[in-house]
């Protein structure tokens, strides 16, 4: 191998890092259309900006990480091809939620037994360098006693969720937890706006029980 | 206790979607009822639980790896094969125009062919010959006939003031043969 080759190879390192970082700070909408003129890392830049929110979204309504692992995997896989027929690109996130709860419910109702993915490797082996300042869903309390409470409540949240109806559970974790409008919850619930808070309402009565030891 | 209209409409006011006609009357409970205040605390401290429960421990760079990994390996390959069938499939279409425009050029060549091949074919016509014996003109062999030029007879009665001459002048002449002897 020349000297030349051999100086290439981390400048091909160092250029792709720079378009890495680069991306990171592009909207949405940007990266959307970069992905569909045949970047690949702009998707990849969508997979690591969202794969929180698709995780923690799947998580909670299915109870199972292995199960939401697979879930936010075919959520991406299935916006990546469905990609051209987007049309407000700048909606991706909100349209990806939208993704992740319909195969959620699908595959709670479903209760397929597919053949599994090697997932399991990005289970429980988090090193420090994967830790996201400033991010809501890891527990990373120093304290051992504080990030054993946080665990527990994590656990206690879900398994409340799991007790609520799949309507209620979907409204709370969509509008309440999520965030995402009203309308798209009541679109993807195939009801009102008004049944959506309902549905909230409800939920909340409910888990205001479920929690009350933590509130 | 509060109603469930009460604690629906205060659930509104939290999460922003309140009819602004009830705003001034909701806001005016917070402030005079103790209940309702300690309603909406406990629902915002629900939020704050349900937003900050964590996930369990999860490799997110493995995760987005292998979700990458999934996206390239699986719809890539059934793009390309989207491409492979649409070139087939412009192959195909090619390989039909062809056969089309050949088969037109041998239909049209067989064409030509066939008024070329037929020509020889054809026995040469024979010229038809008839012989027709018909009116000949025949000699007058001494024939006569008196002929007279005017009016006709119906015009002997014609009042004075008309001329007969005119008639002459604008319309052919009339010509009656009174007699003719062979």
């Amino acid at each position: 191998m020349s000297h030349w080759m051999q100086d290439a190879e981390p400048q091909q390192t160092q250029n792709s890092a720079a378009k890495a970082a680069e991306l990171t700070a592009t909207t949405d909408e940007q990266l959307v259309a970069i992905t569909l003129g045949g970047n690949r890392q702009a998707f990849d830049t969508l997979i690591q900006r969202y794969q929180r929110q698709a995780m923690a979204v799947s998580y909670r309504l299915l109870g199972n990480t292995q199960d939401a692992m697979e879930v936010t995997q075919d959520a991406f896989l299935k916006a990546f091809s469905s990609l051209p027929t987007l049309q407000t690109p700048a909606a991706f996130g909100g349209w990806l939620m939208r993704i992740v709860s319909n195969l959620s419910l699908n595959y709670r109702r479903s209760r397929k037994t597919r053949t599994q993915l090697p997932l399991a490797d990005a289970l429980g082996a988090a090193t420090q360098d994967d830790a996201t300042p400033g991010s809501e869903w890891m527990s990373r309390d120093a304290d051992p006693l504080h990030r054993a409470e946080s665990v527990e409540l994590g656990a206690q949240l879900s398994k409340a969720l799991m007790q609520l109806p799949e309507k209620q559970r979907t409204a709370i974790i969509l509008f309440t937890i999520e965030q995402l409008p009203q309308k798209e919850v009541a679109e993807l619930l195939h009801c009102s706006v008004e049944a959506v808070k309902w549905h909230v309402f409800q939920g909340r009565k409910r888990l205001k029980d479920l929690l009350k030891d933590y509130l | 206790m509060l109603s469930d209209e009460i604690q629906f409409s205060l659930l509104e006011y939290l999460d922003g979607s309140l009819p602004a006609e009830k705003l001034a009357a909701i806001e005016q409970l917070l402030a005079s009822d103790g209940e309702a205040a300690e309603f909406v605390r406990e629902q915002r401290s629900l939020d704050a639980l349900m937003r900050t429960a964590p996930l369990p421990m999860i490799n997110w760079n493995a995760l987005s790896k292998q979700i990458s990994s999934a996206v390239y390996e699986e719809v890539l390959p059934r793009h390309s094969w989207q491409i492979h069938w649409r070139w087939i499939g412009a192959a195909a279409a090619m390989a039909a125009s062809v056969l089309i425009v050949g088969g037109v050029v041998l239909h049209h060549r067989g064409s030509v062919q066939n008024v070329v091949h037929v020509i020889p074919v054809v026995q040469p016509a024979e010229v038809a010959s008839a012989i027709v014996i018909g009116p000949a003109a025949e000699t007058a062999n001494g024939a006569s006939a008196d002929v007279q030029v005017g009016p006709p007879v119906m015009m002997d009665n014609l009042p004075e003031s008309v001329d007969p001459a005119d008639g002459l002048v604008d319309r052919p002449s009339h010509i009656s043969i009174t007699a003719a002897v062979r």
